[in-house]
Order: structure tokens, then C-alpha cells, then sequence
């Protein structure tokens, strides 16, 4: 039976599904293979792991909506899942109709809605448009609806599947203080593909490897080994590696890892033919896709082969916000010079979360956020 | 739970309509409008009764198996998106319907309690026969539906051939059309189909209709149906999520 201070306890836990291989035979695939964690009261966990890795399956036999194949789940308390943000809204019903209905299917007592309507209302900000049915609502508004019933439910467990990550970022931050405060009495359970939000909310890491064994990772967030996944974790972020090929030039990997001092970009190429000059160059582009910051690297001495070139980007280096990422080569050829932008997909990395200092961002909130020489002397001392 | 589920159905389908809760009075008398004018003035149809009351009768009763049977077959399929991002037992689903069928049953009864006044039918104690007849038809129509839905999630065929049943049942119902147009030889066996029996039921409470022992038969079948469907949809209800 599940212990005295535990309130989630995972003992063995087995998911097989069938599928139908390329060859049309049946075959037991492995979900999740024999998997045992155990939470107790008000701890926070994230699960991390590639895409297929059992993630969801996991928050959906938790959830118990579908039936672990074997091992079993003790809960103590009342979880809630939040496995889609809008699930059971309907855009027909106006938005005042539609937090009593999410709140209910969720399980709530019209009374329970009832004392937290005007907060989820005011947390929503959608303030006049709460008669009008939710299908005249810009996305953003009904997303900031739906997060406001989700930041106002009561429960022992919480269950969130990729939800955190959308939304203005003011909005995030209102989110993210939101189930901070929560989750003294809540016990959060996260799935994000996310390491930033993953590391701010979560004391345990929950990993899950999408090796043939399904093996698995569970420690608490200060031992695990994040550099040790380093490559796992990053190409989390760019989900997959894009293979561009053109002009003698192949992009065989691009990925942004963490690193001490901030960011660091990797980018593997290969030469096929050789050219006079070759130059590496990255750019940084805001949220609303304006390039802020453009960097090129010192001349590649272009013999044919593999090149490894890696690019660092300083913590204190940006406000507050996200930024993509892009790569190109710059390269002389016969007739002049040719760009090549890399690649397609653009990487996304996060500044300023890892900042402790508490001043409000969002007034010094300028593009460019170096650590300057500041001299701080006191001339006059009373 | 399940009239959470209900009360989202009737929201839902009365938003934005100007006439809203009104439908559900103006398509059985549509249905009631059609079957006098076409069996009572031009067939002429014989019932020792107005002939609005007989028909009346049977439309209540038959809109009432139509939407649970239709409706809960498709329950599963229409809230595939909240069988899997939400917990609550599946059953619902399907059982939400009946209370929607429900509420408006009773609106539409409250007009044919208008009817009978207007008629000045003297109130009678068999007027009970009704509560054994909702609960049988209820019962029957969930009944069909689970069956169906339990099988209808991992084949779908068998959606398709809800409209069908309900278009060939009427004709094997007697809602517009008095049993004694059929050969009394033929006539009890009328009665094997649960929805004849219950309506017929309904008639001899309330217009002391004669009734074939027959309707014993009919009226259990429907119960076994409801239990058939109960026990298929319990032994499917854990594979639901895994195969929507």
C-alpha cells in the first residue's frame, strides 16, 4: 500500500501496444517498460524525454484514462489532468458558459466555480467579452481563458502535458507565478519539451530514454545529470536535425545546447566541393522576427571535409524573451559571392530566465542587455 | 457528471437559434401535423379515438427511443476528444443522452397533456402505465445504443446503419398507423418489437386500447436488450480510449 507521506507511488508500470510493422505482421511494442517512481506531498516533477519516449503515455495511464498492460498506480487525493488546454469548450457557448462547463467535466462543484469566477475572470482578462461565445475570441483570448480555469482548480496532483508553452510572454509569467503559488498544496507532474520551464518549477526529473529497454532516469532536479544529456536534452529543442543540401554544402546537425556561460550553437557541415573564401555567419531574430544580432565567423579554410563550428552566445546577452536562432555560409564562387541560408527551421533558445535579480523586467526591457563596466562608488557616506 | 454532459447537449444545440427550446416543441408537431392530414383525411384511417391523440401517442414515444437510440450510438464517436484528454467512466456518455431526451420529453408531454384536456379525457389511475413505458423505452434505446457503440468505436460499420434501423422501424411500429389495419393473425407478432409494445401500452392506460398478451414479450425483450447493451459496454469500456 502506498506509504504514509507519499501521494503518488508508480510500482512497475507496462505498456504494450500493438502495432503493424512494414512487413503487415502484428507486433508488442513497449511503451513503457517496468517503471517505478514514488512523489510525495507538494513535490514537483517534470518529465522530459524525446518525442515516443512514453511521455504521454505515462500522463494518460496516470490520468487513468487508458490501462497500464501491468504494474500499478497508487494515488492519494484527487488528480486533475490537463492533457489539452480547451478540452469539452465549446466555441458556440460564451466564455462565461464555458468556464462553468470545462470547471465541471474537470470535476468541480458549481460552487467551487461560482467563488473563483470573478478571479478566473480577472486572471483571463477577456473582462466585457465574457458573455460572447468563445469562437469570436482572438486565439490568445481563449488560451488566457482556458489557463485561467486551469491556474484556479483545486487538486492533490496536477497533471500538465505541454501546456505551459503558449501565450505572450506576459501572459507566461503570469502563468508561471500563478502555479508557483499552487504548488505549495498541488503536486505538479510536467511534461514539456521545455528544459527552462521544466528546471524553474521542478525539484525532481523524471527521464525517459527512447531506447529499445525504455530505460529511465529519476533523481531529484540538483543531481541529474543535465550536461550528461546535453545532446539528448538539446535536440529536445530542435526536435528534428534538418538535412539541407545545396551547393556543395550539406548541414549535417544543428543544435543549442546549454552551457555555463549561456547558449552555445553547434552547427556540423560538410564541403563537397572547394570554393575561395567560406564564411560562417549566424543570426539572432527577436520574437516578431526582426534580426537584432548578426555575427560571421573568421574565413573557413574551405578544403573538402566535415567541419565542426560552434558559436557561443553570452547569458547576459539579451532582454528578457525568446529568440530564434538562424545559421547560413557565405562562400565565393565563379561568379560572385553566394548566400546560403542553412537551414529552414529556425532554433528558439530563452533569455533572462536563469536572471535572479528581482527588478521589474518589463520596464528595463531593452533589446540588448550586455553586463557592462559599472563602477559603483560611494563618495559620501552619512 | 452525465448531466454536466447533458446540460453542455441542450446548450449547445439551442445557442444562437432564435426559437431556441421552441424546436423542441415544432418537430413532433410537424411529424403530428403530416401523419393527421395524410392518414386521418386522406386514408382515412379509423381510431375510436381522435386521431390526433393516437398519433400524438406514438410520436412521443418514438422521438424519445429515435433520439437516445441515434444520439447515444454516436456518443462515443462525437466526444472522442474528451475520451481522450478526460477521465470519467465512459458510460456516460451514452446515459447523458437519456436526460437530454429527457428534458425535452417533458416538454413535449406537456402538450399532449394539453391535448387531453382539450379533448376532456377524465384522468384515470392507469395513467401510470406512462412511468413503465418512459423507463421501457429509455431502457430499450440505451440498451440498442451501447450495443452499438461498444462495437461501433473499433468497427465502424455498424454507424452507418443507424439511420436504417430507425427509418424501418417506424414502418414496424404502430405510431401512425392502429394495429387493426394488420391481419389479426399477423398482428401479435407486432408486438415481439419492444417499441410497438410500449406504445401500445401507453394507449391502453390512457385510451383503454385492447392488448395482445403478446406485448408481455416485446416489453421484456426491450429489458434484455438494456442488459445485453449494459454488460457488451462494461467489457469494453477500459479498450475505449486505446482504440478512439
Amino acid at each position: 500500500m502506498i506509504g504514509d507521506s507519499k501521494i503518488l507511488e508508480v510500482n512497475g508500470l507496462t505498456k504494450i501496444f500493438s502495432r503493424t510493422t512494414s512487413q503487415g505482421k502484428k507486433e508488442a511494442f513497449y511503451a513503457l517498460n517496468n517503471l517505478s517512481f514514488a512523489l510525495k506531498k507538494g513535490q514537483a516533477l517534470g518529465i522530459i524525454g524525446k518525442n515516443g519516449s512514453g511521455k504521454s503515455t505515462l500522463l494518460n495511464i496516470l490520468s487513468s484514462i487508458i490501462r497500464p498492460s501491468e504494474g500499478e498506480v497508487f494515488v492519494r487525493g484527487k488528480v486533475l489532468s490537463i492533457l489539452d488546454i480547451g478540452t469539452g469548450m465549446h466555441p458556440d457557448l460564451s466564455g462565461r458558459e464555458n468556464i462553468f462547463l470545462r470547471g465541471e467535466l474537470l470535476g468541480m462543484s458549481k460552487q467551487d466555480i461560482q467563488k473563483v469566477y470573478s478571479d478566473i475572470v480577472d486572471f483571463s482578462e477577456i473582462g466585457d467579452f465574457i458573455e460572447t461565445p468563445v469562437k469570436h475570441y482572438s486565439s490568445g483570448m481563449f488560451l488566457r481563458l482556458a489557463f485561467a480555469i486551469i491556474v484556479h482548480l483545486k487538486a492533490d496532483i496536477l497533471l500538465l502535458d505541454e501546456v505551459l508553452s503558449v501565450g505572450d510572454l506576459g501572459f507566461r509569467e503570469k502563468v508561471k507565478h500563478a502555479l508557483n503559488a499552487m504548488s505549495s498544496e498541488t503536486t505538479l507532474i510536467i511534461v514539456s519539451h521545455e528544459i527552462h520551464t521544466i528546471r524553474e518549477f521542478v525539484d525532481s526529473i523524471l527521464y525517459l530514454k527512447s531506447d529499445k529497454e525504455r530505460s529511465y532516469v529519476f533523481s531529484p532536479k540538483l543531481d541529474f545529470p543535465f550536461d550528461k544529456f546535453a545532446a539528448d536534452l538539446s535536440t529536445i529543442q530542435s526536435e528534428e536535425v534538418k538535412i539541407y543540401t545545396a551547393h556543395d554544402v550539406i548541414l549535417k546537425n544543428q543544435k543549442v545546447v546549454e552551457s555555463d556561460i549561456g547558449y552555445l550553437a553547434q552547427f556540423t557541415l560538410e564541403i563537397t566541393s572547394v570554393s575561395k573564401e567560406v564564411y560562417f555567419g549566424i543570426q539572432v531574430f527577436n520574437d516578431i522576427d526582426i534580426p537584432i544580432l548578426t555575427s560571421v565567423s573568421q574565413e573557413l579554410k574551405a578544403l573538402e571535409g566535415t567541419y565542426c563550428v560552434e558559436v557561443s552566445l553570452e547569458e547576459r546577452l539579451f532582454g528578457y524573451g525568446q529568440y530564434s536562432i538562424q545559421c547560413g555560409l557565405m562562400f565565393q564562387k565563379n561568379d560572385g559571392w553566394t548566400v546560403l541560408p542553412l537551414s529552414t527551421e529556425k532554433m528558439t533558445i530563452s533569455y533572462g530566465e536563469k536572471d535572479s535579480k528581482s527588478y521589474p523586467k518589463e520596464v528595463f526591457n531593452g533589446i540588448l542587455q550586455p553586463t557592462l563596466d559599472w563602477k559603483l562608488t560611494l563618495t559620501n557616506s552619512s | 457528471m452525465a448531466w454536466v454532459l447533458a446540460k453542455r447537449d441542450i446548450k449547445i444545440k439551442y445557442a444562437q437559434s432564435l426559437v431556441g427550446i421552441g424546436w423542441v416543441v415544432l418537430q413532433p408537431l410537424v411529424a403530428v401535423a403530416v401523419y393527421t392530414i395524410f392518414f386521418s383525411r386522406i386514408l382515412n384511417l379509423d381510431t375510436a379515438y381522435p386521431y390526433v391523440l393516437f398519433v400524438v401517442s406514438g410520436v412521443i414515444f418514438w422521438s424519445l427511443f429515435n433520439y437516445i437510440f441515434s444520439q447515444g450510438s454516436n456518443a462515443l464517436l462525437q466526444n472522442q476528444d474528451l475520451i481522450r484528454k478526460l477521465y470519467f467512466p465512459r458510460v456516460l456518455l451514452p446515459v447523458s443522452k437519456v436526460l437530454v431526451a429527457l428534458t425535452e420529453f417533458v416538454i413535449v408531454f406537456g402538450l399532449f397533456v394539453g391535448l387531453l384536456i382539450y379533448y376532456g379525457l377524465p384522468p384515470s389511475v392507469k395513467y401510470l402505465v406512462l412511468i413503465p413505458v418512459f423507463l421501457g423505452t429509455a431502457c430499450f434505446g440505451l440498451g440498442l445504443a451501447m450495443l452499438l457503440s461498444a462495437v461501433t468505436i473499433r468497427n465502424r460499420d455498424l454507424h452507418h446503419i443507424v439511420p436504417f434501423l430507425v427509418y424501418f422501424g417506424i414502418w414496424l411500429t404502430p405510431v401512425f398507423y392502429p394495429v387493426t389495419i394488420i391481419p389479426s393473425a399477423y398482428a401479435k407478432w407486432l408486438y415481439v418489437n419492444p417499441m410497438a409494445s410500449y406504445i401500445q401500452w401507453f394507449r391502453w392506460g390512457f385510451f383503454s386500447e385492447p392488448i395482445d398478451y403478446f406485448s408481455w414479450i416485446g416489453s421484456l425483450l426491450g429489458l434484455l436488450v438494456c442488459l445485453a447493451g449494459i454488460l457488451v459496454f462494461k467489457a469494453q469500456e477500459d479498450k475505449i480510449a486505446d482504440s478512439v
